[in-house]
């Protein structure tokens, strides 16, 4: 006789409980067989597998993970709602400065309208430019964000619905389709923003280039960055690029920027003060490679193996690219709205679809896109007046750039950024507070370039002239 | 009630003469011409399929012939074209008829999307042969997309031999099998999913055998087994990707959108069910949540959402994932509201054992709880948010 308590043991397949006092008599089992006296060949009576199937039944349920499951992530799926808006409600897409401006600018308008903020990120407001800027200062991603969107939009009335990217717009039902449901809209405001161009670059590390054009992407260049020194590599010698060089540096890190021309900022700024702020930048330790291009990037034992266009090679750890945005358009190029560079918008910011509006550097308005931050709250106000049946048409005026390189900071006015070099300058100063540059008598609208101590002057130059 | 099936050999795969279908239909073509396969051949079945369990062979052998299973992959078109969102659509049309048959189709555009995205040499060998349906096959993967989301253990383990590997282990519930059927699956090489095969099983390989023991309440015509391993040799040309991790990587968005095509056909037949009761208890039916209109207006929403990722399969990034599964859960949820709704709307006409509406209803769980099910979809989406916050 065997006198050990009977036991239970169940297939790790289907749940099916094997026990030693029952038996299986329907599988010809009688009361009290034994998990060792059962035959091999025994099939599990629910899905067929075998004795070699089944495993001691655990005394205790198997155990939750520590904490528990996690309560943010199932409350927000639990009975989730898949509806959103309707035919009264003005819906933005986009949660960057231009999605939230117009938020903000027609709820100063309109009280009552039902608005809501859709957006494929998770909506935290924070000031963009920042980004390349916040190493020097010492401050971390957390300290960028201004508001969550939750937080925003309770302060705006505004409804958001965060980590949704709008896959298609269904012009005819007024209907934007998103995995997390279908929102309905009386109007339409397409804050989509621009994407950082992608580089053609070889190699089997081409996949490591970090393009940072947001708080997400800025976080795991931080996470990268803040283990400890590291060697970078910038791609793109333009505004974003420069600041980076800058702010990098100052972090002590150590900077290669390449650059196919051979100055930075070489559309934007006279030949100069091109050349001035490239010395500046080579004194803190920045080595340009101008007048070249990464050609590929591999995988070494140590890091990064880049290899340039005139086949010099370097170590790197870090390679980041700021080679200049592209307007976001497909979605609505795909709802047949009319693109061209950009989402084309009149002074109205109306697009080809009169209640769809664009705004930002989604928009193109008379030829131009509006990349800088600027002119995104008069657009902003455009929206809100033209919605509420007033008449504020947005004015393209050149655009005011500030570049924010703490060893020369700039401040510059130029009819056409991308033209900025060729104007020809007059030299109203230049001594130990910086470079005044000016361009007089074309017109009433003078251009100008303003460094260091006259940089700071550049807002005033600009409020004078353009109100 | 189990049976041991052995299996007889059969002509190898890959020496057949492609139909006359291999030229890619347009997606419209493709989905009426399934719906006239539906109509002529399968509705005089689909109540022997639930009730009986009847396997719908020569209507998968249809759908095969019309180009069904092929829409999806580039390399069995004349065209080189992928056309998921044609491949979702026909399945809708099956599956809005009769599920177990749906899911056959699933199973057969599953096992060919292996095939499509694995090695050179498997394909060449057997991707045709499915892709005309010539073959039928299934899919063994509900283990290994459990075991990756750390719910359960990999079932099978293989040994390396000279010229293939030795497959031991056992998998419940695999679908759309049979003599000279074949289907994809995982093993882990050191009982752990760091080192894992994905691999191309044929059903007559000696040393494994197909039990059947279990009768479900619905998708009893779908020919599902239990399968065993017993020392199974697997050659070297049957291997479909010697990194299975990274294999399903590549895999998993392909193998759960097409189940769009099951769920969207589900609760489109709901939703027609619900309309049919109109004309006599529209008066009455009024008063109930769920109407047809709201529901076809959500199933629309899901549906268009999944055709437009569904244009991009390949898509590997992580957000892409997560809308998937989004979508996934959706489809899961709305089939059991539209399946209730359908209940409630024809009363008991419903209730009559001969009704769609309660078939539809008992069809409508298995949308919800075959892997992903709803609790594993719940669970994977939190850990994202997790991960994301």
């Amino acid at each position: 006789m065997n006198d050990t308590p009977y036991r239970k043991w169940i297939c790790d397949a289907c749940g099916y409980i094997y026990d030693e006092a029952k038996g299986d008599p329907d599988g010809g089992l009688p009361p009290g067989t034994r998990y060792d006296d059962m035959p091999d060949d025994w099939e599990c009576p629910l899905c067929g597998l075998r004795k070699s199937d089944l495993r001691p039944l655990p005394e205790t349920p198997i155990a939750e993970p520590a904490g528990g499951p996690p309560s943010v992530g199932k409350d927000r799926r639990k009975g989730q709602q898949r509806r959103f808006g309707g035919p009264a409600h003005l819906v933005i897409v986009g949660a960057g400065i231009a999605g939230w401006s117009v938020a903000e600018a027609v709820r100063r308008r309109d009280p009552l309208r039902p608005i809501l903020l859709v957006s494929a990120c998770d909506g935290a407001v924070y000031a963009k430019p920042s980004l390349s800027t916040s190493l020097a200062k010492a401050l971390t991603p957390a300290d960028l964000v201004d508001a969550s969107a939750e937080t925003r939009g309770l302060e705006l009335g505004v409804e958001t619905l965060t980590r949704a990217r709008v896959l298609k717009i269904d012009r005819v039902k007024r209907r934007l389709i998103t995995a997390c449901g279908g929102i309905g809209y009386g109007n339409l405001v397409l804050a989509l923003g621009a994407r950082q161009r992608l580089l053609p670059v070889a190699g089997d590390a081409a996949d490591e280039v970090l393009r940072v054009n947001d708080l997400r992407t800025y976080r795991e260049l931080r996470s990268r960055l803040d283990a400890g020194a590291r060697h970078v590599t910038l791609l793109g010698a333009g505004l974003i690029g420069c600041e980076f060089a800058d702010d990098l540096t100052a972090a002590g890190h150590r900077v290669t920027v390449v650059d196919p021309a051979d100055r930075p900022l070489s559309a934007l700024l006279p030949v100069g003060v091109a050349n001035a702020l490239r010395d500046r930048l080579a004194d803190k330790g920045v080595d340009w490679r101008l007048g070249v291009t990464l050609a590929a990037l591999g995988h070494a034992e140590d890091g990064l193996a880049a290899q340039l266009s005139d086949d010099e090679r370097l170590r790197t750890d870090i390679v980041l690219s700021a080679a200049g945005l592209l307007p976001v358009t497909e979605p609505a190029a795909r709802a047949g709205i009319a693109i061209n560079r950009g989402i084309v918008a009149d002074r109205d910011l109306c697009t080809s679809d009169p209640v769809v509006y664009a705004i930002g550097d989604c928009a193109e308005i008379e030829g131009t896109c509006f990349s800088y931050i600027e002119p995104i709250r008069r657009q902003a106000e455009a929206i809100a007046a033209h919605l509420v049946g007033e008449e504020e048409p947005f004015i393209p005026l050149p655009p005011l750039v500030r570049i924010k390189t703490p060893s020369m900071p700039m401040t510059v006015c130029v009819s056409d950024p991308r033209l900025g070099a060729q104007q020809n300058w007059e030299a109203i100063s230049r001594d130990v507070k910086g470079i005044r540059l000016e361009q007089r008598g074309v017109g009433t609208k003078p251009n100008f370039v303003l460094t260091d101590d006259y940089a700071r002057f550049g807002s005033e130059m600009y409020r004078e002239h353009f109100g | 009630m189990s049976a041991v099936a052995q299996m007889s050999p059969t002509p190898p795969a890959g020496t057949l003469a492609p139909p006359m279908s291999a030229s890619p239909l347009d997606a419209e073509t493709l989905v009426s011409q399934t719906g006239a396969i539906v109509d002529q051949e399968l509705k005089p079945l689909t109540a022997r399929v639930d009730r009986e369990g009847l396997y719908p062979e020569a209507v998968l052998r249809s759908l095969g012939y019309a180009g069904v299973y092929r829409a999806h992959l580039a390399n069995a078109r004349t065209d080189g074209e992928v056309d998921f969102p044609a491949a979702i659509r026909a399945m809708a049309t099956v599956s809005q008829e009769c599920l177990s048959t749906g899911f056959a189709v699933w199973c057969q555009d599953t096992c060919a999307w292996y095939l499509e995205i694995g090695n050179p040499k498997a394909r060449e060998l057997w991707l045709e042969s499915l892709a005309s349906g010539t073959v039928l096959g299934g899919t063994g993967m509900s283990n290994t997309m459990k075991a990756f989301a750390g719910i359960e253990d990999l079932r099978l383990s293989g040994e390396r031999v000279e010229g293939g590997y030795v497959v031991n282990g056992s998998l419940p519930w695999v679908s759309n099998l049979g003599e000279g059927h074949v289907f994809g699956s995982l093993f882990t090489l050191s009982g752990d999913t760091r080192q894992t095969v994905m691999a191309l099983v044929d059903c007559r390989s000696p040393g494994f055998s197909l039990r059947q023991s279990a009768h479900f309440v619905a998708l009893e015509g779908t020919r599902t087994y239990a399968c065993i391993f017993d020392n199974v040799f697997i050659p070297d040309e049957h291997i479909i990707d010697d990194n299975g991790a990274g294999f399903l990587e590549r895999a998993r968005a392909g193998l759960v959108m097409l189940q769009f095509g099951m769920g969207a056909g589900n609760i489109q037949g709901c939703i027609n069910v619900c309309r049919s009761a109109e004309p006599m208890l529209g008066h009455i039916n009024q008063f109930l949540d769920d109407r047809p209109d709201e529901l076809q207006e959500e199933l629309d929403d899901i549906v268009d959402a999944v055709l437009t990722l569904a244009e991009t399969p390949c898509e590997a990034s992580p957000d892409f994932f997560r809308e998937v599964l989004e979508l996934r859960l959706a489809a899961g949820e709305l089939a059991l509201r539209a399946s209730q709704s359908a209940m409630l709307h024809t009363g008991a006409k419903g209730y009559l054992s001969s009704a769609p509406a309660q078939r539809k209803l008992r069809e409508s769980y298995f949308v919800a709880i075959v892997t992903p099910a709803t609790k594993h979809l719940r669970k994977e989406l939190a850990r994202m948010h997790e991960m994301d916050v």
